[in-house]
């Protein structure tokens, strides 16, 4: 099943941090690399979204294991 | 293709392997030859595996931010700490550019997304590392132990491996997490692939006898790579004590079979194995005359040692 095309403000996203993960990383600053978190962040509140507002972001959405972690609080 | 190539081989029986993880028994368990050219022999795909150093970057990215967080850094510096970690791992100094991966869902901006949103998915992690004695957090750490199996030669079988991180439950217990990457489903059939599984369950039985505290169960967090997202799914792995003992008295039959063959000097094919997992790199191999196997097989690998007695961390 192919998966859908992300969201015009999601792909604006990933472009602009194409430019800054391209860089030697030796030249980027503490400050760049904030800026790739955040960027991240972003993107991945807009999945979040996406996929709480019932939209498709891939397969739906996984069922729970036969044990879950919950069942011992982890 | 005759000389032991890692210190894990017999000086005695030169084609017996005398420390075992779980890599070398699930290889040989798999297919005998296969086992023979990847592991005696040493040969590898001259081209890298993506999935493998999807993998290998993951893992060790993940244990950055584990190790800055042990020192008492806050959520936001040990993340910084991860990915300046990854972007420079990633970089291929020689060409001056990035990794480059042509795969559609494991290259290296899925990746550092991956690392960045795992550990935001966990960033109040109920899961609690252990810090050892040393103070140093548990961690990509590596086991052995002299079991109780020998040769008939006589010479010891160690059983040896890497856990990728112990840690404590709210519920105060112990467990072994181990991380894994794919690019499949995250359901049921996903973590129901675990059990039986030789890995865990040589990892569930290291737990028992290596680690001083007792070792509830073995964790396995999931991350799903798609080409936009990536996400995460935590399973437990149980293992009876009853699964583990029949584990070991296979491996015991398993290894005496590889004996046989290392005294021969000769490991027979599984051909039914030949398509799994997408297909054996070796297929093509074995489909040539075994007279000119070995030409074919200096084109188009290149040697590489699996020495699984290799430490990673401290235990």
């Amino acid at each position: 099943m192919p998966e859908p095309k992300q969201s015009p403000l999601a792909e604006a996203l990933v472009a602009s941090m194409d430019e800054l993960i391209s860089r030697d990383p030796r030249s980027l600053t503490r400050q760049n690399r904030d800026e790739i978190v955040a960027k991240l962040r972003e993107l991945r509140a807009i999945f979040e979204r996406d996929q709480a507002a019932g939209k498709r972001v891939g397969p739906a959405k996984a069922p729970k294991p036969v044990i879950t972690p919950e069942d011992l609080g982890l | 293709m005759d000389a032991p190539v890692n210190t894990s081989f017999s000086s005695w029986v030169p084609a017996m392997q005398l420390a075992w993880d779980s890599t070398s028994i699930g290889l040989l368990k798999e297919c005998p030859r296969k086992y023979q050219l990847s592991l005696y022999a040493g040969w590898a795909p001259r081209v890298e595996s993506v999935h493998l150093r999807f993998g290998i970057e993951h893992h060790e990215a993940l244990a950055v931010y584990d190790h800055a967080k042990a020192q008492g850094a806050p959520h936001d510096d040990a993340l910084d700490a991860a990915l300046a970690h990854v972007l420079r791992s990633t970089w291929d100094e020689a060409l001056g550019r990035p990794w480059f991966s042509d795969h559609q869902q494991k290259n290296r901006f899925t990746l550092i997304r991956t690392i960045v949103w795992y550990l935001e998915e966990f960033r109040d992690d109920p899961l609690r590392t252990v810090r050892l004695a040393n103070g140093k957090p548990a961690v990509e750490l590596s086991f052995r132990w002299t079991s109780d199996m020998t040769t008939p030669d006589g010479e010891p079988v160690l059983l040896c491996g890497h856990l990728d991180k112990i840690a404590t439950g709210p519920d105060g217990q112990t467990y072994i997490v181990d991380r894994k990457t794919t690019g499949s489903y995250l359901g049921t059939d996903y973590f129901s692939k675990f059990s039986p599984d030789n890995q865990f369950t040589l990892y569930s039985l290291a737990g028992k006898v290596v680690y001083s505290q007792p070792v509830a169960g073995l964790v396995v967090d999931a991350a799903q790579i798609a080409v936009s997202f990536s996400r995460f799914q935590r399973g437990l792995v149980p293992r009876h004590q009853s699964v583990i003992d029949e584990w070991y008295t296979d491996l015991q039959i398993w290894l005496g079979q590889a004996y046989e063959y290392a005294k021969r000097n000769y490991w027979p094919m599984n051909d039914k194995s030949c398509n799994n997992y997408g297909g054996c790199p070796f297929r093509g191999i074995c489909a040539h005359a075994p007279s000119i196997r070995d030409e074919w097989l200096k084109a188009s690998f290149v040697h590489r040692t699996w020495d699984p007695l290799r430490v990673r961390g401290d235990l």
